[in-house]
């Protein structure tokens, strides 16, 4: 695992709390490189809040937490303004680390909706996420991965990548992923791993007062989704999870795919559960 | 029992002292392991044998139990008393040993190389392929991925990209199970103030391993497929092996089968490193059968396969020593991908 001597805490400390049919936002600790400049109220009165990172992206040395709190009756939106990039490593530093702490209390409803992120050749990057549901709680998240600067041509040539989640209801884990690639040493190319694909994408939906057969249910519906986006370039998948939730998962070799997908499924999903329209963050409207 | 002096064992735990005994046996290696093995061979060609002759394996394996009978009840805590372990010492060999009575008339002498060779017996049935817990009737993904054609199916190649596919997949997924089947083990052996090893306390010393390998494991079906094999692999050991903690088990709502087979083979207090061994070179002979069901690949070669991958096995057992649950890192999305998409196939030999 990587070291953490020079490690210094930049910190994203962001509170929501309902005022009516609205929801406010309180920045309780805003270090650089972190910026959050208001947040939005969109059409659902859901607070929509843009994450910026002012240095362009995570540098090695970096290491950022964020802590959301969305209390009680609460509803957010939390989107990135670009995609994230992890730059190459600089000798002697230490690995860029991001760590993500979501609290959502009862009743309340949480999106996370970040964009790609993008490992540049020579990174070295740890993410954590976490994420914890009140009773009655409701989380939508998905998280995107670059196998590089595609564009450039650049493929699997960072250093080390390691990310965990960790969704879990007041009850139980709903959900863990915790995995290491390190295409030097193992290769990423395997069908054990990432394949032939140069996008991976996982979205969660879950809501811990919701029972397990709609949940089945939903699996079904949205796998015939998934079937009608399954192409030679890009294939897509869903499965209920243990209690109160589901996951769709794509890989495709073009990034529109994996957007595209994405947003249909979250739209999908969110009419089924919550009955009400993904309004999308207005920077890709 | 001519020719041997004994005497009985006084404020004797019986529990406890079986499964001493056994966890020293396993500590090192047996010396009659070719002994073991040709013996297992004989009962599963007199298993095949007697399936036609007898109907089913049952009725075999009742026979068998006959003899075996005074053995099992090694560990076991509902030892009558009437029966209590004896510690002798054969004056012809000058070597200690175990007598176990269950009725003052009928004596299992046991030495300690046979307690070694119990041991290895024991892992053979319980890892065996056939063993009736329904594992040949999943793939767990591999179906899909060679729907997809990610597995090669030509004849030429696809021994070649299964063999790939397996290697990688013991530094995925497999570790993964590798290491929550040696912490079930660990926990199944560990010794808690008041309760005696082995023995489920009761919060259930596996809950949070279940849980966590529930929340693991994100695709429905392979996850399913784990908890069904758990839950009858549990079922068949605590039938097998009348234990407390083993009848505990198989009550658990929510057991992997990673999570049951460390935790039976702890209770018999089998070596742990045979333990993770035992259940990889279940597992991925298990994908080699479904394999050949899926591909054109022949006996012989899946053969190869199998016998190829036992150093990779050994690299994951031993890097399973150095992980814990908690910390133990697994990328398979691919694989994970396609145990989702497997329910959507078209046709399905397999149930996941």
């Amino acid at each position: 695992m990587p070291d953490r001597e020079d490690c210094v805490p930049n910190r994203l400390q962001l509170r929501f709390i309902p005022d009516g049919t609205f929801t406010r936002m309180f920045v309780l600790t805003q270090q650089p490189p972190w910026r959050a400049i208001r947040a939005f109220q969109n059409s659902l009165g859901q607070a929509l809040v843009h994450l910026h990172n002012v240095s362009g992206g995570i540098l090695s040395g970096d290491s950022l937490h964020l802590a959301i709190d969305a209390a009680p009756g609460a509803r957010v939106q939390v989107t990135s303004v670009g995609a994230t990039r992890v730059y190459r490593h600089r000798p002697g530093r230490a690995v860029a680390r991001l760590s993500t702490s979501v609290q959502i209390g009862e009743d309340a409803m949480l999106e996370y909706l970040p964009d790609t992120v993008i490992p540049f050749a020579g990174s070295r990057f740890s993410q954590s996420t976490t994420v914890s549901l009140g009773r009655n709680a409701g989380f939508i998240g998905w998280e995107s991965i670059a196998a590089g600067r595609i564009a450039g041509g650049e493929e699997f040539a960072f250093d080390f990548f390691h990310s965990e989640l960790r969704v879990r209801s007041d009850v139980r884990p709903l959900a863990l992923e915790r995995w290491s690639l390190t295409p030097s040493t193992g290769a990423p190319r395997s069908v054990a791993r990432w394949g032939r694909f140069r996008y991976t994408a996982s979205l969660y939906v879950c809501h811990t007062g919701v029972a397990q057969p709609r949940w089945l249910d939903l699996e079904s519906c949205l796998n015939r989704l998934a079937i009608a986006h399954t192409s030679q370039s890009a294939r897509w998948g869903v499965s209920t999870l243990i209690a109160n939730g589901l996951v769709v998962r794509g890989m495709a070799l073009e990034a529109h795919q994996i957007t595209a997908g994405l947003r249909t499924f979250w739209e999908h999903a969110k009419h089924e559960i919550w009955g009400e329209p993904a309004v999308f963050p207005r920077k890709i409207n | 029992m001519v020719g041997l002096r004994y005497r009985r064992v006084t404020n004797y735990r019986p529990f406890r002292i079986g499964c001493e005994e056994v966890k020293y046996a396993s500590c090192a290696l047996s010396p009659r392991p070719e002994a073991c093995l040709y013996c297992f061979f004989i009962v599963c060609f007199s298993v095949f044998f007697c399936r036609h002759r007898f109907g089913s394996v049952q009725a075999l394996l009742k026979s068998v139990s006959i003899q075996a009978s005074p053995i099992r009840q090694l560990g076991d805590t509902t030892w009558p008393t009437a029966g209590r372990p004896i510690d002798c010492f054969d004056m012809a060999t000058k070597q200690n040993r175990v007598v176990f009575s269950r009725y003052p008339a009928v004596a299992c002498v046991l030495s300690l190389p046979d307690l070694r060779c119990l041991s290895v017996l024991q892992i053979l049935q319980l890892a065996d392929s056939a063993l009736p817990v329904g594992s040949m009737a999943h793939s767990f993904g591999l179906e899909a991925l060679v729907f997809d054609e990610d597995i090669e199916p030509g004849v030429q190649t696809c021994p070649a990209s299964l063999e790939l596919y397996l290697e990688d997949s013991l530094s995925e997924s497999l570790l993964l199970d590798a290491v929550l089947c040696r912490e079930a083990h660990m926990r199944a052996q560990r010794d808690a103030p008041g309760v005696l090893p082995g023995v489920l306390n009761d919060d259930d010393a596996v809950f949070d391993l279940n849980q966590s390998a529930s929340a693991l494991r994100v695709a429905r079906e392979s996850r399913d497929a784990s908890l069904t094999l758990g839950r009858r692999f549990a079922a068949l050991a605590a039938a097998l092996h009348p234990d407390p903690a083993l009848s505990r088990l198989a009550g658990l709502p929510e057991l992997h089968h990673s999570v049951a087979f460390g935790y039976t083979l702890g209770t018999l207090a089998i070596d742990p490193d045979l333990t993770v061994s035992a259940f990889l070179h279940q597992t991925v002979l298990n994908m080699i059968f479904a394999a050949q069901r899926l591909l054109p690949l022949g006996q012989i070669q899946a053969s190869r396969i199998a016998w190829d991958l036992k150093p990779v096995i050994l690299e994951a057992v031993n890097q399973s020593r150095s992980l814990s649950f908690s910390t133990v890192c697994s990328f398979a999305h691919l694989p994970d991908l396609a145990s989702m998409r497997h329910s959507c196939l078209p046709t399905r030999l397999f149930i996941s």
